[in-house]
């Protein structure tokens, strides 16, 4: 099973180099840095005025813990709610399995034309790509996945897919897939796409979503959206499937109300969606609404994040997208530089753990553990906690735990930083040093020739030592 | 029997591993109870809750008209036709709305029943101008419109045509999102429960709104204050 999106330039495995390219390149920056900045703001302003947010945050954490704890329980109540609701309930192990599922449903009913609102789980399965190589045709109706669609991409970020995209790029798309008039004007844009898509929703025979939560004890899952392309979906075909990740399953009716606030402040900074709706079951005889509901109970990779509490915290994740808006590493290449359908921090996370084979094994490594992740993230999820442990279990790029001189150097360092009197004789060596390092030239010399240095200073500067220790200056009392 | 069998045993392979995974580190959690922290306090006048609700829904690009009974609200509803130039309406099924129908003659009428699978009805849809519907309650904390499919067939009526024409009683205004699920809890959910905050929106080329996108791009709730 690949996390890696399909058509996706960046490779996996080469985060270094993605990040590379995509730092070079000055109008995904701009772009990156505009729209990022715009919802992190948003989404504070939300926030401040909730004063009982951090205990929301809680609340949401011991729900979700809770709820993991026993998820074989709620799994099987959301069924059998489900099923007597009248709802079609699959269970896939994979990725592939909820594929099949899908076209089998498509292939029984004769589909010809499938529409699809937002769904990040859809991605990950890559179903598109397995049902228009069966020959369906699948259409993205999410402004955004329809922009990317249209563009041969992956999205580029959890809830806003086309934030790489600047205007005058959307236009020029347009334009040529769509055979349109030039415009960079956000609303012309817009309505082309609402006239194209209008036609497909009338024509489609089923449609697919993905759900935010799924309610075990009323077998219901809801869908949270803005432009009404969900609702859309799952009203006018005849038969509606929805992908569910196992861990998306919560108790009661009234959990949905701590997460209702949290999700939209978090993710746009809207104290709520335009739409929230609410399946409970497939359309009663003589009433509006598809003849046919269907839930694909998807694991690929989920259950084995079970195995201990804090790798299970990192299934509580509601997919809001904060963590994106507020990573200094994201905010600077974007989506696509991690090369997996679930980028920034939480994707630096759950791709090395999703993945049955080596996917992402770089990607924790692509942090500075600053923390702003943490802070902001609705149910808590420990994301540094999580980035150091993998990357204390994975394999570093390269294949090695470390390379062998990166692996001697650090053990002559620590030899001289575990020992007091060792750790003087090198600082004094240093300040010996001074005056030889004070020059620029034979600074650049000096980090030429030492690898690790070169490294280092390809972004940094190379500091001059102190004229005089700490401990000196302390015995002097004061400034030196 | 066969196919069967299989699917039986995704199912069990799947619960097999959560169960395995889960026995690695077993620990019992108490489910949180309680209200949600913050939750609003229940406005106890009606007049609160419709004051939230109605300023709640107008920043959120909705716009209200309160009337105090059902005569006032066709008046209304006729003001807006006139205003909006309203040639062709759809309209669910719901009784309280023939004096609208009555008082609109001359418009174009497309009935939720005639759009039903398969109607011809369904090609006129798209061609509607607005849409008008009941609501069957409303959420003051949030200025929500709440729509029950078993009351009603509203669903496409609410949805396809660009303006949205909502009739709500203020007394059917639930305090917050609570004790809104709370009533749905007791009493059952539809097939499809949709809340409804505002029009149709996006932000997804360069994070700039734009109203109207799939859903409608204009909302109107008339909002009747009589008590019974």
């Amino acid at each position: 099973m690949s996390l890696n999106p399909a058509s996706q330039p960046s490779q996996a495995g080469e985060f270094a180099e993605n990040a590379r390219r995509a730092l070079q390149d000055e109008g995904l920056r701009d772009a990156l840095r505009h729209a990022t900045g715009l919802i992190h703001e948003r989404r504070g302003a939300a926030v401040e005025r909730v004063s009982e947010w951090p205990e929301l945050r809680q609340r949401a954490k011991e729900l979700k813990a809770a709820t993991l704890a026993r998820l074989d329980h709620w799994l099987e109540l959301f069924e059998e709610r489900a099923m007597a609701a009248g709802t079609q309930v699959h269970w896939a192990g994979d990725g592939a399995e909820a594929n099949r599922i899908v076209s089998a449903i498509a292939a029984r009913v004769g589909a010809r034309t499938l529409v699809k609102s937002k769904s990040m789980t859809t991605e990950e399965t890559h179903l598109n790509a397995h049902l228009e190589q069966e020959g369906y045709r699948v259409i993205e109706t999410d402004l955004g996945e329809y922009i990317i669609q249209l563009a041969g991409e992956a999205p580029s970020h959890i809830i806003v897919p086309a934030i790489h995209k600047r205007r005058q790029d959307i236009g020029a798309l347009f334009q040529s897939a769509l055979n349109v008039e030039t415009t960079d004007d956000p609303k012309a844009l817009t309505q082309v796409a609402r006239e194209r898509l209008r036609e497909e929703f009338a024509r489609a025979d089923v449609g697919i979503s993905g759900a935010n939560f799924a309610v075990a004890e009323t077998g219901s899952f809801l869908v949270l959206e803005n432009e009404g392309n969900a609702r859309l979906t799952t009203s006018l075909p005849r038969v509606h499937i929805a992908m569910i990740g196992i861990e998306k399953v919560i108790p009661r009716l009234s959990d949905l109300e701590v997460f209702l606030r949290l999700l939209p402040r978090s993710g746009t900074g809207q104290h709520l969606t335009s739409y929230q709706s609410i399946f409970t079951g497939p359309r009663s005889e003589g009433r509006e609404g598809p003849e046919e509901l269907h839930v694909i109970l998807l694991d690929n990779g989920r259950s084995s994040m079970l195995k201990d509490e804090l790798s299970r915290q990192a299934l509580a994740c509601i997919r809001c997208g904060a963590c994106l808006n507020v990573c200094p590493v994201y905010g600077e290449i974007g989506g696509h530089a991690y090369a997996s359908v679930y980028p920034g921090p939480i994707g630096s996370v759950i791709t090395p753990m999703l993945s049955q084979s080596e996917e992402g094994q770089d990607l924790p490594f692509a942090s500075s553990l600053c923390g702003a992740c943490r802070d902001v993230c609705p149910v808590g999820i420990d994301l540094p906690a999580l980035l150091l442990r993998l990357r204390s279990q994975l394999k570093a790029p390269g294949g090695q735990s470390s390379s062998r001189p990166e692996a001697r150097g650090f053990r002559l360092w620590s030899w001289f930083m575990t020992n007091q009197a060792r750790y003087r004789w090198m600082a004094g060596v240093l300040r010996l040093g001074r005056p030889m390092l004070g020059n620029a030239r034979a600074r650049s010399i000096l980090a030429r020739l030492l690898p690790p240095l070169r490294a280092w200073t390809t972004a940094r500067e190379l500091r001059l030592p102190a004229a005089r220790s700490f401990r000196e200056q302390w015995k002097r009392g004061g400034e030196q | 029997m066969e196919a069967r069998r299989r699917t039986v045993s995704h199912r069990e392979t799947l619960l097999q591993r959560v169960r395995a995974a889960l026995a690695e580190q077993p620990v019992e959690l108490p489910l949180p109870t309680g209200a949600t922290p913050g939750s609003p306090e229940e406005w106890q006048l009606p007049r609160d809750r419709l004051a939230s609700f109605s300023e709640i829904l107008t920043q959120s690009g909705g716009s209200v008209h309160s009337v105090r009974n059902l005569s006032e609200a066709v008046q209304a509803f006729r003001r807006l036709v006139e205003e909006l130039g309203l040639e062709r309406i759809a309209i669910s099924d719901a009784t309280e709305l023939h004096d609208f129908v009555a008082a609109v003659p001359d418009a174009r009428w497309t009935l939720a029943q005639d759009l039903l699978e398969g109607s011809p009805g369904r090609e006129d849809l798209f061609d509607c101008q607005a849409g008008l519907h009941l609501a069957q309650g409303g959420v003051a904390e949030t200025g929500t419109l709440i729509l029950d499919s078993r009351k009603e067939l509203h669903r496409l009526t609410s949805l396809v045509p660009p303006v949205d024409i909502a009739i709500l009683w203020a007394r059917e205004i639930h305090a917050n999102l609570g004790s809104a699920l709370g009533h749905f809890e007791e009493h059952g959910l539809p097939p499809t429960l949709t809340l409804v905050t505002g029009p149709s929106r996006t932000a997804d080329i360069e994070l700039e709104l734009v109203v109207g996108v799939h859903g409608p791009a204009v909302l109107h709730v008339i909002l009747i204050t009589e008590e019974s």
